[in-house]
């Protein structure tokens, strides 16, 4: 996630994949013991098979020489035997894929947990706009990559060296000079297709980062329509995309061209390594030193070693995307939690909430409050008002400790807050944000979000105070209607009164609000200051206003500026004060 | 000797294998695809319930629904799982069967063809080849099968790049590349515009004109159709009915470019390139010279920029809203022409900047402004400000005249201004 964190390197992410599969040890040692069963089986099938052949052989010689026919019991025999262990060997086959998908299924089932435990308990910085869509990406795509990399390449692993080794004990049984043959054609192929990998690789990344632009560009020009066709800038968008396409084209044929070589080489190989089994297979049929049938074993046991080795180029990329995406996942994990380190229970909130002295920036050469100080007493309403960057989000921020002051200290009764465990001084605090949140399921769940524990009566009770009762009944399926992903089916204004209503039916002490600025039409706007002024009744709450009459009934004014308090009072007091209030009321409501 | 055509009645064994593979083929994909359609929605659903505990993480946090929202997770998680390993238990079974078909073909071919070698007309070389040649036939079966089981993915890829294609240009160019005149008015004349598939118009019977040195001011709540009157004068949007006439000619006749050219849009939300701030200004007119950029952003109120040369990150991630805001009114204001749309691009704004931006707005020579918001003191001195409600417009006048005559726009002001104005 931090771009000047070091690589993880290969060997670290090997290590984190084997620790995963460790806690399934048994359930790998028995797919690979498995998948050495069926490896045996293969070697033998095509031994039993060319036996079959010689039995058909020596009878056609005793047709021709007129001495009997063949021995049909054996031949029969060896069917049934061979055709019993094809069936063995099959079903071994399904059990070993279905116990490995299942496990990998598991690793990446408890890995996304994982994931996603990290993600929730993340501190706020880590997780801030800008890499949401980042994180998702670890959690979707690069998951699927390694599900894939991990399920395919298990078993293609153990096949591709168990395979090859077996085969070439029975082969050098069999004739130790034609098994020279193969292995010098098996060598000459891997040389080449390594040859012919390593230009595709060099393309195909040049086409990855291409794409990569393209993407952004296309989102650019999409997102920015109406201002590239007001700004005539059709054409010169259009030249931009066309050059990038023709780049991608270009780099896309011939990573494709090279990647495609591989059939073919492998084909040639293959027959190259069928001639000389022929050839040389004849020369020893004719010497006597082998049998046809086992020639015909030798074409079976070729297939056997050139194929792993072609499957297993095939599946590089696959392999290659796995462990760049291991990679990602496991930098993910292994990023710091929110830390909590005080168990101590915030358990009252008696009299007053200071703010001491307190700065903070997001970045180090960036404050954005500067020695700030102020006292609230248990019930006051307090306005916060501010030009935009003047911190006034930010103060509600480390109030509830989602980022902590960088100096100075937030003290509920004179208890610094930072001593007190998080969740505990957070369940003191309800919020309804700017930016409403709310999640896809009934709008009774989402309110009962405030209070797990409410009542179907209360949970109506706090929809009517929020004057959100009416439009609720209004849909068509009423408290049980499901929100829909973009909240569609619902305005603005009345997703605001759910959160409202979220935040009375959690009746905390302690309230912290951000009005919204715009986006909702008048009438709506008096059903939510209404609801507003009925959730905080009684409470203590922080409103970062931008409703004058918010501003008016608060019982203390506090004016931000570049992160300092410019201004403290009530209304009276700071329109006699005739400074920076008093300006912005004037400017506003001057005719 | 035998010549090398098969002479054989071997040949039934292929059909044979093939029509068992069909069978087996049939049943195993009928119950495949639903999983598969399954486990899509799952994911999508994953997907989503990420998204929401990112983007709700503060909700979370002050809630302490932490514990809560990560069994929510589990749950999903979990189904996607079994569902995954239910759905592979049977996919899994394809290439078993299926290998075991082609092994059960050479046996087969071996135990049937041993008969033909005792009657004298089949020599072993022959039973081979046959071997081979059966393999290769049922493999290209299988892969043909193969082809027809990606099928449906390609048809639904198909048919969404035709729609893309077969989407008609609804707005055309016209034909006049000149506009005769250096002062030109844009009016509206009965204007009605409706969305295919809408029941209702958007705007019904709109009438305004905009003339040079003018500012004209849109007001009305969300969705009323403010931006749809906007993107409708450089064309983005066509009207229903009614026209728009340009000099008395409707804007249709004229080339697109040729209309757009005298036209400066400043979309609601502020879109920054990928770049520097120079080549997002540069956009407007590439031989633009930094004098003029300088004194375009000084009059946006551009005072958070180190040099012309500063990073834009994509999507202008590095700027605040009201950052974003200000730049892309920079950007408006350097293209030299004859009207200014600004589409509540001063939302994110606070007062004073406002205010200061608006001061320097006025110099903008002899041009025609209109400004569509929902903030009062955005509009209050426009020369004519018309109240928009449920796409009609209910009244339109000075600030001062509408405050007498018209309900909503009092209501509007009073909720905005409060009453503080007498105090003051």
């Amino acid at each position: 996630m931090d771009s000047n964190r070091e690589k993880m390197g290969l060997k670290r992410i090997m290590k984190n994949i084997f620790r995963l599969m460790k806690e399934y040890k048994f359930q790998f040692i028995f797919t690979g013991i498995l998948a050495i069963i069926s490896i045996l089986f293969n070697i033998i099938s095509p031994l039993l098979l060319g036996d079959a052949i010689n039995i058909l052989i020596e009878g056609a010689n005793n047709i021709i020489n007129h001495t009997g026919t063949f021995d049909f019991d054996r031949l029969c025999y060896i069917l049934l035997v061979v055709g019993t262990l094809y069936i063995i060997n099959n079903v071994i086959l399904y059990i070993q894929s279905y116990y490995l998908i299942k496990t990998t299924s598991n690793i990446i089932y408890s890995l996304k947990k994982r994931m996603m435990h990290k993600a929730i308990h993340m501190p706020m910085e880590s997780i801030d706009e800008n890499r949401r869509g980042d994180v998702i990406a670890r959690l979707t795509n690069d998951i699927d990559n390694l599900q894939t990399a991990l399920s395919s390449s298990f078993l293609e692993i153990t096949t591709t060296i168990l395979t090859p080794i077996g085969t070439l004990c029975m082969m050098l049984l069999i004739n130790s000079w034609l098994t020279l043959a193969i292995i010098c054609i098996v060598l000459l192929s891997s040389a080449l297709i390594g040859v012919i990998i390593r230009f595709s690789q060099k393309y195909f990344k040049k086409q990855m980062f291409i794409q990569g632009s393209t993407a952004g560009q296309i989102e650019e020009i999409i997102s920015s329509q109406e201002l590239v066709r007001t700004l005539n800038y059709e054409n010169q968008a259009i030249d931009e995309f066309n050059d990038n396409i023709n780049e991608w084209y270009n780099f896309e044929w011939k990573s494709r061209f090279f990647s495609s070589l591989n059939t073919p080489m492998t084909t040639l190989n293959f027959n190259l390594g069928y001639v000389a089994i022929a050839v040389l297979g004849s020369i020893s049929v004719l010497q006597g030193t082998m049998t046809i049938g086992r020639v015909l074993s030798f074409f079976e046991y070729l297939k056997n070693f050139t194929e792993p080795i072609e499957d297993l180029t095939e599946m590089l990329p696959e392999i290659q995307a796995g462990i760049a995406s291991a990679e990602r996942i496991f930098e993910f994990i292994e990023m710091e939690e929110e830390e909590n380190p005080s168990t101590k229970e915030l358990e009252t909130f008696k009299n007053e909430i200071t703010f001491d002295n307190i700065s903070f920036g997001y970045t180090e050469d960036e404050k954005i409050l500067d020695n700030f100080s102020l006292t609230v007493k248990k019930g006051e309403k307090i306005a916060i008002i501010g030009e935009t960057g003047a911190g006034k989000t930010t103060l509600i921020k480390l109030l509830t400790r989602l980022y902590d002051v960088d100096s100075g200290a937030i003290k509920i009764d004179g208890v610094n807050i930072n001593e007190y465990d998080k969740h505990s001084l957070r369940s003191f605090m309800g919020m309804v944000l700017q930016e409403t949140w709310l999640f896809s399921d009934t709008i009774k769940e989402n309110i009962k979000y405030g209070n797990p524990d409410a009542t179907d009566d209360e949970i109506i009770d706090a929809a009517k105070k929020a004057n959100a009762d009416n439009f609720i009944r209004q849909l068509p399926e009423g408290y049980d209607t499901i929100l829909t992903e973009d909240g569609d089916n619902i305005s603005q204004g009345q997703k605001q009164l759910l959160t409202i209503a979220r935040a009375i039916i959690s009746n905390k002490q302690i309230l912290i609000l951000d009005e919204a600025t715009s986006n909702v039409d008048t009438r709506t706007e008096m059903l939510i200051q209404e609801a507003l002024d009925k959730l905080m009744e009684n409470k203590t709450s922080f409103v970062v206003a931008h409703r004058l009459s918010t501003v008016r009934n608060a019982d203390k004014i506090i004016v931000l500026g570049k992160g300092r308090l410019i201004e403290e009072g009530t209304h009276d007091e700071l329109l006699s004060l005739k400074g920076y209030y008093y300006n912005t009321l004037k400017s506003q409501g001057q005719n | 000797m035998k010549s090398f055509k098969l002479e054989t009645n071997l040949y039934w064994i292929i059909p044979l294998i093939v029509t068992v593979i069909i069978i087996l083929l049939i049943p195993l994909f009928r119950k495949i695809l639903p999983y598969l359609g399954k486990l899509q929605k799952i994911m999508d659903r994953i997907n989503r319930n990420a998204t929401e505990v990112l983007i709700g993480m503060p909700v979370i946090k002050t809630f302490v629904m932490q514990e809560y929202e990560e069994k929510k997770f589990d749950k999903v998680n979990s189904e996607y799982n079994e569902t995954f390993i239910k759905a592979y238990r049977i996919i899994l079974l394809l290439t078993p069967m299926l290998t075991l078909q082609l092994s059960f073909m050479t046996i087969g071919i071996i135990y049937f063809g041993s008969f033909n070698i005792e009657s004298g007309n089949f020599l072993i070389g022959d039973l081979l080849a046959f071997i081979q040649y059966a393999t290769q036939i049922v493999t290209s079966f299988l892969m043909v099968a193969g082809f027809f089981t990606i099928m449906p993915d390609i048809i639904v890829s198909i048919n969404r790049v035709n729609e893309i294609f077969n989407t008609e240009v609804s707005i055309t160019d016209g034909e006049l590349d000149k506009i005769d005149t250096d002062k030109p008015i844009i009016e509206f004349r009965n204007v009605d515009f409706k969305y295919p598939n809408s029941e209702k118009n958007t705007l019904t019977d709109i009438n305004f004109k905009l003339e040079p040195g003018k500012t004209v001011a849109i007001i009305g709540g969300i969705g009323c159709g403010k931006s749809t009157i906007l993107n409708m004068i450089p064309r983005l949007q066509d009207v229903t009915s009614g026209e728009i006439l340009l000099n008395g000619k409707n804007i249709k006749n004229y080339k697109l470019s040729t209309l757009r050219e005298i036209i400066s849009l400043t979309p609601q939300k502020a879109h920054l390139f990928q770049g520097t701030v120079k080549s997002n200004m540069k956009i407007i007119d590439e031989n633009v010279s930094d004098e003029k950029i300088k004194d375009a952003l000084k009059r946006a109120n551009v005072n958070f920029i180190n040099s012309l040369d500063d990073k834009v990150m994509q999507g202008g991630l590095n700027f605040s809203g009201g950052q974003k805001q200000r730049l892309s009114i920079a950007r408006s204001i350097l293209k030299e022409c004859d009207f200014y749309l600004f589409d509540d691009c001063f939302s994110a704004l606070d007062m004073n900047t406002e205010k200061i931006i608006k001061n320097n707005l006025k110099d903008l020579n002899d041009a025609s402004i209109l400004i569509v918001s929902q903030r009062v003191s955005t509009i209050k001195d426009a020369d004519a400000i018309i109240v928009l409600d449920d796409g009609k417009i209910i009244d339109s006048g000075t600030h001062d005249k509408l405050i007498e005559s018209c309900d909503i726009y009092r209501e509007i002001v009073n909720s905005q201004v409060d009453t503080l104005r007498n105090e003051i």
